[in-house]
């Protein structure tokens, strides 16, 4: 190698490392470090301590809350998957062309503002909205429902509606990946249609399915805004709890401490997403 | 079973993918409890044969007929066969009993019977020290009877092998060819084999089916198909041979004159009535073996002719000769072989030789 | 000898160009404001009229500017605008300087209330005056005209169970704290005791539960009430509010509440790190006189100092937002509020 080239290899590794280190490791660090400091009047208190985490396990609302949202994020996750999957099937199941141009097709909301994506299902989901004028017009209800909005439903239906192409990729991708000729196999051995889908199809796209199902918990568990808008009274989230010891509080170091504890399920989700993730051998 | 009975029948078997014909009009039997080798160079339609026959492609026209009945379009998964493919397509989520086991599994045997029945199996391909290991944790070799343990457990009526040998090495593949073939004996079942490889074929097969472009161009033994090719496309792929163009002459009992640019030659017809029938001067070939050809002593008065050695290669217990022969004598090429203890050593590249075989020994394809 | 004489003399030109960019620079007043704040025109018309030049930089939240002063500790801005409940912290932080009024020719101008600062709550500080109020506007209540009859005149009408579901409250502790209390009667609704306070938690708590849900942005709640049967609306954003409502055809009306309306009052404050503290003084003159102020009454819909205006007029009680005992602690007992299942 000449020393030019050299250098430039040196860079690239250098870079490989520190752009993880600086954008992921030293913030998280920092968060870390301000989770020991307090607030006085306004201004943060460089003093180490444990109050904030003490706080936060003693505090009685904090811990319920913390709960809630994670099992209304494993609700999310799960209601995701069980809409994804069939449609990542469906799409497996198309020719080539037609394949990729409806998952892209799929794929299209995540390139619009999440922000106008909530504003846009708020207003179908809403009483004036177009979910209620259909059922109407439709018959199945009698008048519009309050049903769909500000509360814990609408905060399903609308984290659902966001996130289920971040469910739908992962699974397509597991299933596209299984070898077809595994699923001959399958016949040629005697098995029905159903049996070589939960005993072939299903345990080999389980990878998809568990990196799906800690994407959208990830996804979910981060969101501030979904809760905040579509909730109402139902929508107090640990998101909300955390984003307000920022934007309004002002106690940087207990939003600190909230968020660690809040990094540490994300770790753990993912975590348990790339144990289920991997498969015990690899394919052949 | 008896070997003299068919257990499938082909008839009038053609495929297309779309408007391109892979597959023409096929007829073939195969016979219980043989070992059938179908031969062919790739993109002959040999694989697609056996993907018919165990349902894996739909048929696009013909019959498959199975103990007189037609069995074209019935589903996979109820076909009384079993295939082992190319590449093993073992499960990987699955154990090596779990694999072994599927078949019984899917079918709601009971599980002490699937037990003692992959227990069984596993012991026939020798690998019961293995039964909890993934595939991923196995070598080609072990995966390989994996795969045939896994086929042979639903006791089919016929096994369908898809150049399950392809990926392995050279080493390991004679050994699997023995053991393919003993297991054959012991569990006599029907196999049907494919594969590109001729030696492979020869080798372990009861009869060859061979095939090029979507036709089968002949099927026997191998002896049969060595000694006795029905057209230049066997002659030419099946081993090295010595073709000399030439036109058909006169008959004589089981011998048949040919004129070549080598001179007359004498051949065997015997048991081959359609070349008795051809007309004179028809288009055809004399076939020789290189090692039926030898260096010409003073007896020999028919088929012999001259030629120069062009280039001698020692292959160990042989030497092959590669021989300018003929008029013009870069039209003509010849290869011989020699035993290298006795011949080889008195041969000399540039010399002038005069060669013969025996007029038994030679062959005749129409061309 | 030659070598370090001819670094010297670069070193001299070097720093001859620094001075003069940065002097440059300097001419330049530093504005800090919330848009609508220094309309592009108006700005021209002030450097036009007094040849200073204005670099402007908007915020949108009272934590942007806190962040943005206090970072620089007050070196990076020589004008800011913050309302009267903020001043006081950065009075208290040291980051802004005492203003001389008499400078402020267009302050004996101004309307009479605004007059004399030490009677505005929150401007002055040891008899020094450290902000010029300017802009003001109530926090009252949006109703819809067709769905609540009478007329409310009091903010209790949030809690009347026939609107139960159809009711818009803003997602704050601080103010939601601050306008229950004046709805209990309490007399200083930004000094709540103990006691106290825990008679605003219970009574949010009953509120909560009327409530439809909590908005935050403007444009947020309209899209709510558009698209949903909604009948009161906590009305942060006051007149920006009912305008942009009643420009979408809604029929809506305002009310200031006969308990007291809590009110925002913008000043302009002069920072610590102020550069040329007569153009600052310049600006804040400039944006007291009839015009500008007329102009941005009738561009934002907000009350202004100098001329009267319909909203949050003089017969209106109006409560000027002010610092509130423990903002922390509000803000913990808001989330607690909404945590209440």
């Amino acid at each position: 190698m000449q020393p030019a080239e050299r250098r430039l290899s040196l860079l690239v590794t250098v870079l490989a490392f520190a752009l993880p280190v600086l954008f992921v490791l030293v913030p998280l660090a920092i968060f870390l470090g301000y989770s020991f400091f307090s607030v006085d009047q306004g201004t943060i208190v460089y003093g180490l301590s444990l109050g904030n985490y003490v706080r936060f396990f003693t505090d009685p609302i904090f811990l319920p809350v913390f709960w809630n949202t994670i099992v209304l994020c494993i609700s999310v996750a799960i209601i995701c998957i069980l809409l994804a999957y069939p449609a990542a099937y469906f799409l497996t199941t198309l020719e080539g062309r037609w394949r990729y141009a409806l998952l892209m097709l799929l794929l299209v909301p995540l390139l619009m503002s999440y922000v106008i994506k909530i504003y846009a299902i708020r207003s179908i989901l809403g009483l004036n909205g177009f979910l209620n004028k259909a059922l109407v017009a439709v018959g199945i209800l009698q008048q519009p429902s309050t049903l769909f909005v500000f509360n814990m439903n609408a905060i399903l239906l609308t984290l659902t509606l966001l996130l289920i192409p971040f469910a739908i990729l992962p699974i397509f991708l597991s299933l596209e990946r299984i070898p077809q000729v595994l699923l001959r196999a399958s016949d040629d051995l005697g098995a029905s249609g159903l049996q070589t889908f939960l005993r072939i199809t299903l345990p080999l796209s389980l990878p998809g399915v568990a990196s799906a199902a800690s994407f959208v918990f990830v996804l979910a568990i981060g969101d501030f805004l979904t809760p905040q808008m579509v909730g109402g009274i139902s929508g107090f989230t640990f998101g909300r709890i955390l984003y307000s010891q920022f934007g309004t509080a002002y106690n940087w170091p207990f939003g600190a401490a909230l968020s660690v504890a809040l990094a540490v399920v994300v770790i753990a989700a993912i975590l348990i997403g790339e144990r289920f993730g991997r498969n015990r051998g690899t394919s052949i | 079973m008896n070997q003299n009975t068919d257990l499938l029948t082909l008839r009038s078997v053609s495929k297309s993918y779309g408007t391109v014909p892979v597959l023409h009009d096929i007829d073939l039997s195969i016979r219980d409890g043989e070992f059938l080798t179908v031969l062919g160079p790739s993109g002959s339609g040999k694989t697609t044969v056996l993907r018919l026959i165990g349902g894996l492609e739909p048929l696009t026209s013909g019959e498959i007929r199975l103990d007189g009945q037609d069995i074209g379009h019935m589903p996979i998964n109820r076909r009384p066969f079993n295939t082992v493919f190319q590449d093993y397509a073992l499960f990987p989520h699955l154990t090596v009993s779990g694999n072994v086991g599927y078949g019984l599994s899917v079918r709601h045997v009971p599980r002490k019977e699937i037990v003692r029945r992959v227990a069984e199996a596993l012991e026939l391909v020798q690998l019961g020290r293995f039964a909890d290991r993934f595939p991923a944790q196995l070598s080609g070799g072990q995966r390989q009877r994996v795969a045939l343990a896994r086929a042979l457990i639903c006791q089919p009526r016929l096994i369908l092998l898809d150049e399950p040998l392809a990926a392995l090495d050279l080493e390991l593949r004679r050994q699997m060819q023995e053991f393919l073939k003993s297991i054959q004996r012991e569990i006599k079942t029907t196999f049907l084999f494919v594969t590109h490889d001729q030696e492979e074929a020869i080798g372990m097969a009861d009869r060859i089916c061979v095939m090029e472009a979507g036709h089968i161009r002949q099927l026997g033994t191998p002896h049969d198909l060595y000694y006795k090719p029905n057209c230049e496309f066997v002659a030419r792929f099946f081993g090295e041979n010595n073709l000399v163009a030439g036109q058909l002459g006169m008959v004589q009992g089981e011998l048949r004159s040919i004129e070549t640019a080598l001179g007359r030659l004498i051949c065997s017809i015997s048991g081959q009535p359609h070349l008795k029938a051809a007309p004179d001067g028809a288009s055809a070939y004399a076939a020789f073996r290189p090692e039926a050809l030898h260096l010409a002593d003073t007896q020999d008065t028919d088929n012999r002719f001259s030629g120069t050695i062009a280039d001698l290669a020692f292959a160990g217990s042989s030497t092959v000769a590669t021989i300018a022969a003929g008029v013009d004598s870069a039209a003509q090429r010849l290869r011989l072989r020699v035993p290298s203890r006795v011949d080889g050593s008195a041969l000399k590249s540039g010399e002038t030789v005069s060669l013969s075989f025996a007029p038994h020994e030679g062959h005749l394809v129409l061309a | 000898m030659g070598l370090k004489r001819l670094f010297l003399r670069m070193a001299t030109i070097g720093l001859g160009i620094g001075l003069m960019t940065s002097a440059a620079l300097a001419a330049n007043l530093r504005v800090l404001a919330w848009d609508g704040y220094a309309d592009p025109d108006w700005v021209k018309d002030f450097t036009a009229a007094t040849g200073i030049g204005v670099d402007v930089v908007f915020i949108g939240s009272d934590d942007e500017i806190w962040a943005k002063i206090k970072g620089s500790e007050g070196q990076d801005f020589d004008v800011f605008a913050v309302n009267t409940a903020q001043l006081q912290r950065y009075i208290k932080a040291d980051l802004v300087s005492p203003i001389d009024i008499t400078k402020l020719a267009n302050q004996k101008e101004v309307l009479p209330r605004f007059r004399d600062l030490s009677q505005v709550s929150g401007d002055t500080k040891d008899g020094k005056v450290y902000g010029i109020p300017f802009c003001f506007d109530s926090i009252g209540l949006i109703y819809d005209t067709d769905k609540v009859k009478p007329a409310p005149t009091s903010m209790s009408v949030l809690w009347d169970p026939a609107y139960k579901g159809k009711v818009l409250a803003y997602d704050n502790g601080e103010h939601n704290f601050s306008f229950t209390a004046l709805t209990l009667g309490y007399k200083d609704p930004f000094n709540l005791n103990e006691e106290q306070m825990a008679a605003v938690k219970a009574k949010l708590v009953e509120l909560k539960r009327n409530v439809l849900s909590f908005y935050t942005t403007a444009d947020e709640a309209q899209q709510i009430y558009q698209n949903n049967d909604v009948a009161l609306i906590w009305a942060n954003y006051g007149q920006q509010q009912v305008k942009a409502l009643q420009k979408i055809g809604a029929h809506v009306a305002y009310v200031n509440p006969s308990e007291g309306a809590l009110a925002w009052l913008d000043n302009w404050v002069i920072s610590k790190g102020v550069r040329d503290n007569a153009a600052a003084e310049k600006w804040i003159d400039f944006m007291l006189s009839k015009k500008v102020s007329g102009e941005l009454s009738e561009r934002t819909g907000f009350g202004n100092t100098v001329t009267e205006t319909g909203s949050a007029g003089g017969n209106d009680k109006l409560v000027w937002l002010n610092n509130v005992e423990d903002p922390l602690k509000r803000s913990d007992m808001w989330n607690e509020v909404k945590a209440t299942p």
